[in-house]
């Protein structure tokens, strides 16, 4: 199958982009990977006029440390996610999640920014992003600003991003000593799969008493967006970590979650599921604080 | 007998090996034609409908768009089937499932021809559908085909069952279900043409039977034969569904109007949606079992849903009855097996054709009944299991290369190792282990019918000799296999020998590269040519050598004396000489295997000349709170008469039992939802066990070299395998397939596993 016709543009800063965007607003689609574009404008089901590559975009490609934050460029490759060192040693749940994303060739090319943006209720990067209270910078030609990942995603495919906005990068907070996350999906095979339902949850724990001081579940294909499963959240809030506590949060967890039934799963089994994925995740994270 | 070969037996560089891995061979697409226009079909959207109007009009205007066509533009017989005919080229007057072919579009490039297929306009008027067979088979449910909707049924009364169940001890009776299951090949349909000097349609395809393509699409252009040349293309893997006429057909109809070179390519999607699947059994089966362990009596029920169209159905219908007990001896039985057409996608050949979702039921029933006696797998598989002297369900006497027992054999040190010491070993404690073992057997060729090979030998003036066969290696090796039985023949080294293989126009018939025959029937053709040659070459070595030519043997490039190999004298020195005799170098073989019909009322006779045989024993692992299931283990031993290319069989060992996991775990093919690769699910690498391949060699007296086949058996085991460490681990047993995630689950909750 052909692609159709259309212009293209390789912008060489944020702002040529922003400009590009604004002069032909909705006709434009921003090309990061394409493992999504490409596939929907050979079906047919995008039909830009225009195809604005972020390729040259160098500084939307970075894995920066800063003091207090990790900043990652929107263009940063998923096989980086997984082989950045930053990455592994602070944010291992969105590692985890890198890893559980399409395939080697797959990663090779798709961006964070693009998982983000396809905005697909089952994405592998947003759950972990989300427990760990990512923000999104976006940008238009009147400049950036920052959306709280948790309110960017409005439905399947839908985002706050404006037709002149560009996502740029990806801020997270630098996870304290006392803290771990988890990432756990599932499938109907192992890999280079789309989830029945995917998981992550952050504990912060108080190095005084242990009591968790900070909690973020986050599930996907189990709602229109990824989303927090703030019931979850509730039930851990100030406890201390334990089994029993994990298995109420897991229960808690299925009242956040509104799943259908597709010829993947059915809306029951995602729902038993979230319990278990819940458990998991929150054992996973407690571990890694105990290590 | 442990003979030791030059060529048969080595595993050698595979036929056009390095070309493949260079990217050198042409696939259909690749072709490059000039000035080829592009083929597309329009689907039907409806399951099942009259066709009230065809517009073409405002589609044919467009720019780029040469022709369209319908029905009314084929020449000849509008109807295709290799057993029965009863698919359209192009439909008639109604549509009968989702994808039939309703019109064909040439147009000068893709984009023109997609155009076209959105303007083209077909009225349908809606009728009623049905899409269980067993509500096909009722009164009131609407005609799919005119002749009704029993495609045709399969028998096999042996026995008194009556009796039988009367001294069984214990008595199971159990109803299983398999899915729709797509072939998923690399390559999606696809072939090109072009009329050549003479007038003559030449088509390349990717396809499993250019000699039959060549008859219905001569049939439906009504040429004549030679008017029609197929040409195997190189072939990404076709496992059955290239047995239909896919693409053939309706490039055959444009190039007989357009006199233009033409290419059709399936898309994924398409090849998905409008090529045939495996059908779907529904399997009701009682086994009875006296106390020590013998099988007493069997009834079975089998229900095929053949969907639209006949296409296999009809082979698939007969296979299933007769392998429906499995490897076993049982004398008193009842099976009867129903081929129904429904309004789903139509089904025909599929790796195994019906004994796969067979033996998924016989071998659950297997495992069924050593519980209820207490007695361990094995050794019921053991006291039953088909050995020389044996007589099968259809009333044929076993004489020689019956491997079953040999594989049971091979497998049990891993089965005892594997009970023993993996089963109990402590896991995690929402985790649970099983094992479990499948057997099989399977005839090779045509159930009960004719179905020959021919192959002519030729060597030239230097002594090269060069191989003409109809067989299409779609993959799987034929070639490399033919060449060395030929090699080993006449003494030559493989590598020297040439091949002209799959060209209407050069070869003749081999039949189908399917049932797993070439290596049996081809090989058998190919030795009978070889050694009609060899024949030629003795007695003219003879005259030399002053040898009775009954003394001389082909070896190493030479006709040598067997008693003294320094008396010899070269092939090239005789071909030359022949040449100079005027005496031509050739041999003409044929094999048809030894088979009789069966009766059509008790379903007894010797369907096939041999059998193959196989064990897997599945080693895997399930998490009782998701439903996931890890297979660690396969081990797999397989009867192969003689392993011609050992490598070559441990691939088609490894591919079966991928394609034996997907159909026991993931794959269920659901029209309209799972048409692509990112929906309908075949196990990756990371979903594959460790497969651990064990070739028994009962050695088979009419194959060549001692060959039978291996490439459906290889698949056949697996499922039940699966099934029965699925229900060991779990205590519960599953008896639809896929058994998904959601299936294990509520296998495991039944069976009180949940909440651990």
């Amino acid at each position: 199958m052909l692609l159709p016709k259309f212009e293209y543009d390789e912008p060489r800063s944020i702002e040529e982009a922003c400009e590009t965007l604004r002069t032909f607003g909705e006709t434009v689609k921003p090309l990061a990977g394409g493992t999504d574009l490409m596939v929907n404008m050979k079906k047919g089901v995008v039909r830009p006029s225009r195809v604005l590559s972020l390729k040259k975009l160098k500084t939307c490609n970075r894995i920066e440390k800063l003091d207090a934050t990790i900043r990652i460029g929107a263009c940063t490759l998923v096989a980086e996610l997984i082989q950045n060192q930053v990455i592994a040693d602070t944010l291992p749940a969105l590692q985890a999640g890198a890893k559980a994303l399409g395939s080697p060739l797959i990663r090779n090319l798709a961006t964070i920014g693009g998982n983000i943006c396809s905005a697909r209720p089952a994405a592998d990067l947003p759950p972990a992003l989300l427990v760990y209270g990512a923000r999104v910078v976006l940008h238009s030609q009147q400049g950036p600003r920052t959306v709280l990942l948790k309110d960017f995603f409005k439905g399947p495919g839908q985002t706050v991003l404006r037709g002149d906005e560009l996502l740029t990068a990806i801020e997270l907070d630098r996870p304290p000593a006392n803290s771990g996350a988890g990432y756990l999906n599932l499938g109907i095979r192992k890999v280079q799969d789309i989830d029945i339902i995917n998981g992550a949850a952050y504990l912060a724990l108080n190095p005084r008493d242990g009591t968790i001081e900070k909690v973020r579940v986050a599930l996907g294909a189990v709602a229109p967006t990824p989303i927090r499963a703030s019931l979850a959240e509730q039930a851990l809030q100030g406890q201390k970590p334990s089994q029993d506590l994990f298995v109420q949060a897991g229960q808690a967890a299925q009242q956040d979650c509104t799943p259908i039934t597709d010829f993947r799963g059915g809306a029951a089994y995602r729902k038993a599921m979230t319990s278990v994925l819940v458990r998991r995740v929150l054992e996973t994270a407690l571990k890694q604080i105990e290590k | 007998m442990n003979l030791v070969y030059q060529t048969v037996g080595q595993s050698i560089d595979k036929k056009d090996g390095r070309q493949r891995l260079r990217g050198e061979p042409l696939f259909s697409a690749d072709l490059e034609l000039e000035n080829a226009l592009v083929l597309k079909v329009l689907r039907s959207s409806k399951a099942h409908a009259e066709i009230e109007s065809i517009d073409s009009d405002a589609a044919s205007a467009l720019p780029g768009v040469v022709q369209i066509f319908t029905a009314r533009d084929i020449p000849g017989r509008n109807l295709m089937g290799i057993i029965n005919k009863d698919q359209p080229l192009l439909v008639v007057d109604k549509v009968r499932s989702l994808g039939d072919a309703v019109a064909l579009v040439a147009a000068e490039s893709e984009t023109a021809a997609n155009a076209a297929l959105q303007a083209i306009r077909v009225d349908y008027r809606d009728l009623p559908a049905v899409f269980d067979p067993q509500q096909a088979l009722t009164e009131e449910a609407p005609l799919i085909h005119a002749e009704g909707n029993l495609l045709c049924r399969r028998d096999i009364i042996r026995g008194d069952i009556h009796a039988g169940f009367a001294a069984a001890a214990v008595i199971v009776e159990q109803t299983y279900q398999t899915s729709f299951v797509e072939h998923a090949f690399l390559e999606p349909d696809a072939g090109a043409g072009y009329v050549d000097s003479d007038g003559v349609l030449v088509i390349h395809a990717s396809t499993q039977n250019p000699h039959y393509d060549r008859s219905e699409v001569s049939g439906v252009l009504r040429l004549p034969k030679e008017r029609v040349r197929i040409i195997q293309a190189a072939t990404g893997g076709g496992f059955g569904s290239k047995l239909d006429v896919n693409c053939q057909g309706f490039i055959g109809l444009a190039l007989y109007h357009l006199q233009r070179p033409v290419r059709l390519v399936y898309t994924r999607e398409e090849s998905f949606l409008a090529t045939a699947k495996r059908h779907p059994l529904t399997i009701t089966m009682k086994s009875g079992v006296d106390s020590t362990g013998k099988l007493t009596a069997a009834k079975v029920r089998i229900l095929c849903d053949t969907g639209a169209y006949g296409s296999y159905g009809i082979a698939v219908v007969s296979r299933a009855a007769v392998h429906a007990l499995g490897p076993y001896a049982l004398d008193n039985v009842a099976i009867e097996s129903l081929g129904v057409y429904t309004n789903n996608p139509y089904c025909g050949a599929m790796r195994g054709f019906g004994a796969p979702q067979a033996a998924f039921a016989s071998e659950s029933q297997m495992d069924l009944l050593a519980a209820e006696l207490g007695m361990d797998p094995l050794k019921i598989r053991k006291i039953n299991a088909l050995r020389p002297g044996s007589v099968t369900v259809t009333g044929q006497k076993l004489e020689a290369s019956v491997g079953y027992l040999e594989c049971l054999e091979a497998i049990e040190p891993y089965y005892q190792a594997a009970k023993a010491e993996w089963l109990p070993a402590q896991v995690p404690e929402y985790r649970r282990r099983g094992i479990g073992l499948g057997g099989m057997f399977y005839g090779i060729g045509n159930t009960g019918t004719k179905n020959p090979s021919t192959a002519r030998v030729v060597m030239d003036q230097t002594g090269q000799a060069t191989l003409y066969t109809g067989c299409a290696d779609i993959g799987q090796g034929s070639s490399t296999v033919l060449i060395q039985i030929l090699a080993e023949t006449l003494g030559l080294e493989y590598e020297n020998i040439q091949m002209v293989a799959a060209d209407t126009g050069r070869t003749t018939s081999a039949g189908a590269t399917s049932a797993s025959r070439q290596t049996y029937i081809s090989g058998n053709a190919v030795l009978d040519a070889s050694k009609k040659l060899a024949a030629i070459l003795c007695s003219l070595g003879a005259r030399q050598l002053k040898t009775a030519a009954s003394d001389l043997v082909l070896r190493k490039g030479q006709v040598q004396d067997r008693r003294d190999p320094s008396r010899g004298i070269s092939l090239a020195e005789l071909a030359a000489l022949a040449r100079k005799q005027g005496i031509e170098l050739f041999g003409e073989g044929r094999f048809d295997p030894v088979t009789t019909s069966l009766d059509p009322e008790t379903g007894q006779g010797d369907p096939y000349a041999t059998y193959a045989f196989a064990c897997q024993l599945a080693l895997l692992s399930v998490d009782v709170l998701t439903g996931e299931v890890r297979v660690d283990k396969v081990v797999a031993a397989h009867d192969v008469g003689r392993a011609v290319h050992p490598e070559n069989v441990k691939g088609q060992i490894c591919g079966g039992v991928a394609m034996g996991l997907g159909f026991a775990l993931m794959e269920a093919f659901e029209p309209g939802k799972t048409e692509s690769l990112k929906d309908y699910h075949i196990p990756t690498c990371s979903d594959m066990p460790e497969v651990i391949p064990l070739i028994v060699e009962s050695e088979e007296p009419s194959g060549p070299y001692g060959a039978k086949g291996v490439g459906e058996p290889a698949l056949i085991p697996t499922a039940p395998a699966i099934a029965n460490g699925l229900a060991l681990a779990l205590g519960e047993r599953i008896t639809t397939l896929p058994a998904n995630l959601e299936r294990v689950l509520e296998a495991g909750l039944k069976a009180g596993l949940f909440g651990a």
